[in-house]
């Protein structure tokens, strides 16, 4: 007997180690996979594309594919988002400023081999504009008719590579709007042969043509040789979906992908520490911020925003829920972006001052007041239950007693989008233009209820300017007033980052937050 | 009552319970606060696209109105399409299936397999250092939480180890000719070994740690029904007879005690559906989960309600089965 049970022991560890033996049984696995890569660049992100069409793209997981496949009439040169040729190699504008005529590129064609031409530009916009046109509507949601659909009137062909865009009033932000990927030109043929599925299937001018999408694995795209600008140096770019931040750190880590976007503050260490990884982080165009309810009690008093606004230390919070990995924020704009003012000190952390504020605004007993936030990461906090945390602290400290209401993001969005809250968190990305935070979010998107008529018109007389300066003088006059008035405390502006293997050169994260893999080579 | 009769009982009552997850599947919808499409399209859209979805997806129609069109279009495998990528659901979640059966079906593979094996080892050598052994790793089992279990195992055999790939299904570049939509089978039918192997490789250490916990689960449910077999009256007569052991043990008291084994694979295997989720995810694994979780990130609600409704309905039919089976093996329930 006591021999059978030494042999069922032996046994046991024998059906033990042949399940770890059946994983060890392949050792060239691993190899082969690192081996084949060859001229082939993989990226690794944690999102698929939902479309690759760049007239309805909108989120993170399509941006940076559009482009890769596709070009604009222009495309920007700087981080002020300034302009520089592309499919168009020259451009003029009326007298009054609503008359935009784009001489084309000659001899570009598409990736199915259709000519690049006039035709070509007024198809791809008035299949987003003109609801009479046959391919109008094939999504939901169009970027471009955030941007643009109520600037452009009409858009014409003057002759085969000359095309004139016609605006309802100057708007300012329009040649650095066409140089966005919404405005990107597509090919008439695969719209009319693809129809509905074209965004399955997308046909542009860009660097990369499209090779193969698997839904929630990969989208694949291999290097335009014929490329009128810049030839690809890689033969294939691939886009890996891998969901889970530790798994994809880990492939960056073996090698089978070469770089990875969006680094968690929590991996920041072990990137930085990485001798055989580059890792690189650039200002984010992107605000997160409190947003008070001006419209009802008890923010409807400017007095207890300051208080609050006062109460609350900003640098700390930005220091341990960014981990260096955002700036802290003074204005509702980034201070990358032109017109951002300088002259604003912003709110300094001040217990004191809170305390006394809180007194005049009525509140000498202190006051209780919800703070809305929510579950799970956005580009601009990946931590907002610590945020919340931290300004409960700070608060209660001035004799303001803060309950958190944590929603799921859907629910915390329509419960802000319909001002129910008394204070919540929110945020805003998007193209580091002027416009973008200080006319779109603030007036219509931020969640305040906040839009003073002085507001209103600086805005206007802004968008219908072409000069910089005069725009930035209007727009510096606007920060002014959000912070004498407070219908937001900003706190910070999120970098973006990326890390990649020391075996590549040339991948760049533009201020946009995209991924530019067109000049990348293998060392 | 004969087994016949017993089927068609059992079929009868499953109807009350697939009309019960249907309509529970359909009000999902309607349970979360606010309108549907504005939640699904965000701030930012135009009116124009609002309406067409709310077309699209019949809300401008009355509550019963809007389940009955659901339900009877779900009853013929049809649930819409998608909201993101205008696909039939049916077509995405069929594309799906393959991958994460493939991954649950090796799984339960390795969990029944090595269940049993440990199961009786224990139960043979009750109270001694190879029974607490077992159970102790069993109840390890249990315990580990599978996202961390996926990690560490990457972290051992990929990252330190290289012996195995970190994530997907299959090496980027090497393709298998889609036949069944399981890798494995399809590389074998063409020959194709290169793929076979690899596509292995990849199954290895998602199947393995979606197994842990069934494979624990059927060790101690194995054990504990050996223990009350082994202790009846017809085991003591069959070695009284001089039978060998070990004949006793796997012939006379492994069958009888299998009965209470086959219902816990049957619930783990309706069980393995939600945990391929996080093993999907941290493996990105192409199957049904990472199609759930990513429709569920983008409110794509035709989707969510189509995989909820078909998974649902995939584990009262495995449920019924089991019974079946149950019947089958052990006349007595039939009767009762």
């Amino acid at each position: 007997m006591k021999r059978s049970k030494l042999l069922s022991l032996i046994l046991v560890i024998a059906m033990t180690a042949t399940v770890f033996a059946g994983c060890g049984g392949g050792d060239t696995g691993g190899e082969e996979q690192s081996a084949d890569t060859g001229n082939n660049l993989i990226i690794a992100r944690s999102t698929d594309a939902l479309t690759l069409d760049p007239g309805y793209a909108y989120s993170e997981g399509e941006i940076d594919l559009m482009y890769h496949m596709f070009d604009g009439l222009v495309k920007f040169k700087n981080a002020d988002l300034e302009v520089e040729p592309a499919l168009a190699e020259t451009w003029d504008t009326s007298e009054d400023g609503t008359e935009w005529v784009f001489h084309l590129r000659q001899g570009v064609k598409f990736h199915d081999g259709t000519d690049f031409n006039a035709d070509a530009v007024v198809f791809s916009f008035s299949r987003l504009i003109d609801e009479n046109h046959p391919f109008y509507g094939m999504g939901d949601y169009s970027y471009f008719d955030y941007l643009l659909g109520d600037a452009i009137k009409s858009v014409e062909t003057v002759d085969d590579y000359t095309v004139k865009f016609t605006l309802n009033d100057k708007f300012a932000p329009f040649l650095t709007y066409m140089g966005y990927y919404s405005e990107f030109i597509v090919s008439p043929t695969a719209v009319e042969k693809y129809g509905q599925e074209f965004f399955k299937n997308p046909v542009g001018t860009g660097p990369f043509k499209f090779s193969e999408w698997k839904k929630d694995e990969y989208v694949s795209m291999t290097a335009n040789k014929d490329y009128w600008g810049d030839v690809p140096q890689i033969d294939t770019l691939i886009w890996k979906v891998v969901p889970d931040d530790s798994t994809r750190l880990m492939e960056l880590e073996t090698g089978t992908v070469q770089a990875v976007k969006s680094i968690p503050p929590n991996q920041l260490e072990k990137v930085k520490s990485n001798d055989a990884l580059i890792f690189e982080q650039v200002a984010g165009a992107n605000i997160f911020y409190l947003a008070f309810n001006v419209t009802k009690e008890p923010f409807n008093n400017p007095l207890l925003r300051k208080a609050v606004s006062y109460a609350i230390d900003v640098p700390s919070l930005v220091a341990s829920s960014y981990e260096g990995l955002a700036t802290a924020a003074i204005n509702p704009m980034p201070p990358t972006v032109f017109g951002w003012n300088n002259s604003i000190e912003g709110y300094t952390y001040n217990p004191e001052k809170a305390k006394q504020l809180l007194a005049e605004a009525g509140y000498p007993n202190g006051i209780t007041v919800d703070l809305n936030t929510f579950t799970g990461a956005r580009p601009y906090i990946s931590r907002p239950l610590d945020a919340a945390e931290i300004i409960k602290a700070n608060c209660a400290e001035c004799g303001i007693t803060v309950n958190i209401v944590t929603l799921e993001w859907g629910d915390h969005k329509t419960t802000l989008d319909n001002l129910e809250h008394d204070m919540g968190f929110i945020g805003w990305y998007d193209i580091p233009y002027p416009a973008n935070f200080l006319s779109t979010m603030l007036l219509d998107g931020s969640n305040t209820g906040w839009a003073p008529q002085t507001v209103v018109d600086l805005t206007q007389k802004a968008l219908s300017t072409y000069d910089r300066d005069e725009q930035s003088a209007y727009y510096k006059e606007v920060q002014q007033l959000v912070f004498e008035d407070t219908p937001l405390l900003p706190i910070a502006h999120s970098d973006y980052t990326i890390a990649y293997s020391k075996d590549i050169e040339g991948l760049e994260l533009t201020v946009t937050g995209d991924i530019n893999a067109k000049n990348v080579k293998f060392k | 009552m004969g087994l016949y009769r017993y089927t068609i009982r059992r079929l009868v009552l499953a109807i009350p319970t697939v009309i019960g997850v249907s309509i529970i599947v359909f009000l999902l919808i309607h349970i979360i606060p606010g309108n549907p499409v504005d939640v699904m399209l965000g701030a930012k859209a135009t009116e124009a696209a609002r309406i067409a979805l709310t077309e699209r997806l019949g809300l401008d129609q009355p509550l019963y109105l809007q389940y009955w069109n659901w339900f009877t279009h779900a009853l013929q495998g049809d649930f819409g399409s998608s909201v993101t990528s205008y696909e039939s659901v049916t077509t995405a979640v069929l594309g799906r299936f393959p991958a994460t059966i493939e991954l649950t079906l090796l799984s339960m593979t390795i969990a029944v397999v090595f269940g049993i094996i440990f199961g009786v080892t224990a139960a043979r050598y009750r109270n001694t250092i190879v029974d607490n052994l077992t159970i102790g790793v069993s109840l390890l089992g249990v315990s580990i939480p599978v996202f961390w279990l996926g990690i560490m195992l990457i972290y051992i055999f990929a990252a330190v180890m290289h012996v195995l790939p970190v994530s997907g299904r299959i090496t980027m570049g090497l393709s298998v000719t889609n036949i069944t939509g399981l890798y494995l089978l399809d590389s074998l039918i063409t020959g194709n070994w290169a793929a076979f192997k690899d596509c292995f490789m990849h199954l290895l250490l998602p199947a393995f740690s979606l197994a842990t916990i069934p494979l624990a689960l059927i060790t101690r449910v194995t054990r504990s029904s050996m223990l009350d077999v082994l202790n009846e009256d017809y085991i003591r007569t069959a070695r009284a007879k001089g039978l060998p052991y070990r004949s006793v043990v796997f012939k006379h008291a492994l069958k009888n005690a299998l009965i209470p084994v086959i219902t816990v694979i049957g619930l783990q295997l309706g069980t393995m559906l939600g945990g391929a989720i996080l093993v999907e995810t941290v493996f990105a694994w192409p199957g049904i989960g990472r199609l759930l979780i990513t429709a569920i990130s983008n409110r794509d609600y035709p989707t969510v309600q189509g995989i909820v409704f078909m998974i649902s309905f995939l584990f009262i039919v495995i449920n019924l089965v089991v019974d079946l089976i149950y019947a089958y093996v052990d006349p007595r329930i039939r009767f009762e």
